[in-house]
Parts: structure tokens; sequence; C-alpha cells
């Protein structure tokens, strides 16, 4: 039998009831082998989407959305742009690994970043994103 | 690994008298596991099945194709979702989270 994974998400909830407005756990739920924790959030009028898997691997999603554009995203999904961005030629021997990463400007731009954890999503929130900017500002502030 | 649970009097009175009562939670605990789990996978596996629905592939080609195919992704994002990610980590949970209780499932039926 495998050992079931570390599944105590109330640090994470905490935190994100503590800096964020409206948090609502929309699933918090276990396997014997894999944890997850779904939340979303405000920050100001912008919609956050929080996801934590943990299993053998850990995996996370911080989705800043404004309507339905995506601000920001982070991730550490084994997406082959990703892949390819950090591989270059020799990508095809890299596809599926998980990269970490972040989306901007509604996904048209993708950069590389450390593996995040929900505190530095948090502290990058409240250093980054004035919660009444709109992503245009934004883009022009911050992001380019 | 054995754990110790108190039972109360009313369900130990009630079934002494029909046999062992070790025996007798075991049996109960073993059905309920049973229960719990099929239902769990039965939740997961409807949500598969809806993300199977959105994406119109099954999870593991989804999986494949998105770490692979970079036109692929492009094209998801265009049609179907900007946020794909976060579909698929939850859609990770219930294929594979159906997988993991399935197995559970089997090791107990085995028992």
């Amino acid at each position: 039998m495998d050992p079931t994974p570390p599944r105590n998400f109330a640090p994470i909830v905490a935190l994100l009831k503590r800096c964020l407005r409206n948090v609502v756990v929309l699933e918090e739920n276990a396997t014997p082998q894999r944890a997850i924790l779904r939340v979303s959030a405000q920050w100001g009028h912008y919609r956050v989407f929080v996801t934590e898997i943990v299993s053998a691997e850990r995996e996370y999603r911080y989705y800043v959305l404004d309507n339905d554009l995506v601000v920001v995203g982070f991730d550490n999904a084994a997406d082959p742009r990703a892949v390819e961005l950090k591989f270059g030629k020799l990508a095809k021997q890299h596809y599926g690994e998980r990269i970490p990463h972040l989306h901007r400007d509604d996904k048209a731009i993708l950069e590389l970043t450390e593996e995040l954890r929900c505190a530095d999503f948090i502290v990058w929130l409240e250093a980054n994103l004035d919660q009444g900017e709109t992503i245009e500002s934004l883009s022009r502030r911050v992001l380019r | 690994m054995t754990v110790q649970v108190a039972i109360q009097d009313k369900f130990a009175q009630t079934l002494a008298p029909l046999g062992d009562l070790r025996q007798a939670v075991d049996t109960a605990l073993r059905r309920y596991a049973i229960e719990q789990i099929t239902s769990k996978v039965t939740e997961l596996r409807r949500r598969d099945q809806e993300f199977v629905h959105k994406y119109g592939c099954d999870y593991g080609t989804f999986k494949k194709r998105s770490a692979r195919d970079g036109l692929f992704v492009a094209n998801v994002e265009k049609d179907i979702s900007k946020t794909w990610e976060l579909d698929l980590a939850e859609w990770q949970f219930c294929h594979e989270g159906a997988q993991d209780w399935t197995q559970r499932l089997q090791e107990i039926l085995l028992q």
C-alpha cells in the first residue's frame, strides 16, 4: 500500500482567506495516493483560481483572470511551449516534464519561472497587481 | 496495523448474540468501505466524462497531446478554454483518482 500523501491544505486556505476576498474552497478531496485543493477568490475585481495537487509529484496552478482574460497564470504543467523555451532544440527529449512557467498578456507571452508556492504567488500579487488596475495598464507598467 | 475504536453499547449488545463481535465489525467496515469507494469512483468517473465531452478526447490522449503538441495547445486555447491547465489538473485528479480508488477496492475485495 502506498503511503497517503500529505493533504493538510489548511495553511494554504488560511493564507488565501487572510489575503484575498470571497475565498471559496471549490474542492478539497483525496484518494489513497493524491490530494487536491481548488479555490476561487477575488483580488480587487480580478478572479483568482488556485489549484494544488499533492501526489508523488506536486502540481500547482495560480491564475488571475480579468473577466475571461488571463492576466497572469503561474503553473508547472507539462506545457510543450515551456519545454521548448527551456530546452530549445533538445525539447523533444523533454516533452512531458513539468516546467514552472507563467503566462501573461492573455497567454500571448510565456516565461520560465522558479517553482512557486502559494505564498510566493500572494507576494507576487501584492507586489505587482493593484486591485483596481486594468490589464492594459498592468502590461505597460510591470509585465513588459 | 490495528486501530482501536470504541463500539456503542447498543451495537455491541445487538451484535453479540449474532456471533463474533470483531468479525461483525470487520464485515460492517468492509461493506461500508466498498460502498464509500464505489460512490467515490462513480463521482470521479462522472467528472472525468464531463472533461472528455468538453475536450473531445479521453484523458490519456489530452494529457499526451497537450504535453507534446504546441499547435494542439494553441487550438485548445483558441477554441475550447484559455485556462485548460486548470481543467487538466482537475481532470487528472478525477481520472487518476478513480484509478487509485479502484485499485484500493480490488485490494479490499481480494482480502
